[in-house]
């Protein structure tokens, strides 16, 4: 089990001045070094979305400040194709290059279906991008209990479920074989305080060895699941 | 992250990674075998005896919870101490770690080339208007009513 801070706040508390504002580039560089420096948060997800630099480019600035600020894993908040081709291009100059990226993904993405049940258009541009590059993506339903899900544990499952397996097959459609992080949230309609995400697979911090974090290829975890419930 | 998820709290997130702490230390389980049962310890100590200046409790003392942002002080010397509540001290362990802690060493060429790639974009694709989709919450955080 890996832990991440939450995405993408749309307000900022500068911890210096105690004020609750919109967010900068600076402020997401920040964040992303107050992770790498916390050693319990494995990697980071796009704390903020500037508000200082081009709206439309804000996640590719916000990329680029946080890879210069933390060694752990960096969440990319990519919402279109070209988005996740240039953050995916800044990963490349930390490790060298694309095909070193695949090998050791410094950028990951996260894709969140519409539930219920709908896979809109920025949501398959990241799957499909992520998939014809070869870099995993982390599709995470956003299934909120008693509003967008039934509000029992086992009815929001299911339908987290249908959806993180409808983009795993879109992504395995556009690639057969391409790594997919299941991403797992359960919130309740009315939530407080999102839990920090949990993850079934990530990368490890690119400084410091940690063998169990991992990212794990679709048929490899179902592999796994398989064995578990049967050994049970 | 607070307020369901719309504003980042870099306190907030150092009070998570204190409670992570303690997920993981009790998913760890408990080592249990004849060092740590520590009969022997027991025995010889026996009633009214102590453990402090032991062996064994110099040799296991830092597997022990050591939390950072909260407080198990008694009242007075919390009081005395400036009587900060634990958000207060997360946020100064946050300014703290913010000053101190060094990101990773990143070459200046590899630099110069991710800011070639944002720079780019910007000429391609930024419009240069910082506003350009409407907001869900204006300058002081209140809540936009947005036009379908």
């Amino acid at each position: 089990m890996t832990f991440s801070n939450f995405d993408e706040g749309v307000m900022y508390v500068d911890p210096r001045s105690g004020e609750r504002r919109e967010p900068r580039k600076d402020d997401a560089a920040d964040a992303a070094l107050l992770v790498d420096a916390l050693d319990n948060i494995d990697s980071y997800a796009a704390a903020i979305r500037p508000t200082d630099v081009p709206a439309a480019t804000a996640a590719v600035h916000g990329c680029e400040a946080a890879l210069l600020s933390c060694g752990k894993t960096v969440g990319a908040e990519a919402t279109s194709g070209w988005e996740v081709r240039a953050c995916a291009e800044l990963g490349a100059c930390i490790v060298g290059s694309l095909d070193a990226l695949r090998d050791d993904q410094v950028v990951t993405f996260g894709t969140c279906p519409v539930s219920p049940l709908k896979l809109p258009r920025d949501a398959t541009e990241v799957i499909i991008e992520c998939a014809r590059l070869g870099l995993s993506d982390c599709i995470l339903s956003m299934a909120m209990a008693g509003g967008s899900a039934p509000i029992t544990l086992a009815g929001t499952l299911v339908m987290h479920n249908a959806e993180v397996l409808s983009g795993i097959t879109l992504a395995q459609l556009t690639e057969r074989g391409v790594p997919v992080t299941y991403g797992r949230r359960r919130p309740p309609w009315t939530c407080a305080t999102p839990p920090p995400l949990w993850l079934a697979g990530a990368r490890p911090d690119r400084r410091r060895s940690r063998p169990d974090v991992e990212a794990v290829p679709p048929a490899e975890l179902h592999r796994r699941c398989v064995g578990r419930l049967q050994a049970r | 992250m607070t307020e369901s998820g719309v504003t980042f709290d870099p306190a907030q997130l150092v009070m998570d990674d204190e409670w992570i702490a303690m997920i993981r230390f009790f998913l760890g389980g408990i080592r249990v075998d004849a060092e740590t049962l520590a009969g022997g310890d027991i025995a010889a100590t026996g009633p009214f005896g102590d453990f402090l200046s032991l062996p064994s409790t110099y040799a296991h003392m830092r597997e022990q919870s050591q939390p950072r942002v909260m407080d198990r002080r008694v009242r007075e010397e919390w009081q005395a101490d400036g009587a900060a509540n634990m958000y207060e001290r997360a946020r100064q362990r946050a300014c703290e770690l913010l000053d101190t802690h060094r990101p990773p060493e990143i070459d200046a060429d590899v630099r110069s080339r991710m800011r070639t790639i944002v720079e780019g974009l910007d000429g391609e694709r930024g419009s240069g208007d910082h506003r350009a989709r409407p907001r869900a919450y204006d300058a002081a955080g209140r809540r936009r009513q947005l036009r379908q």
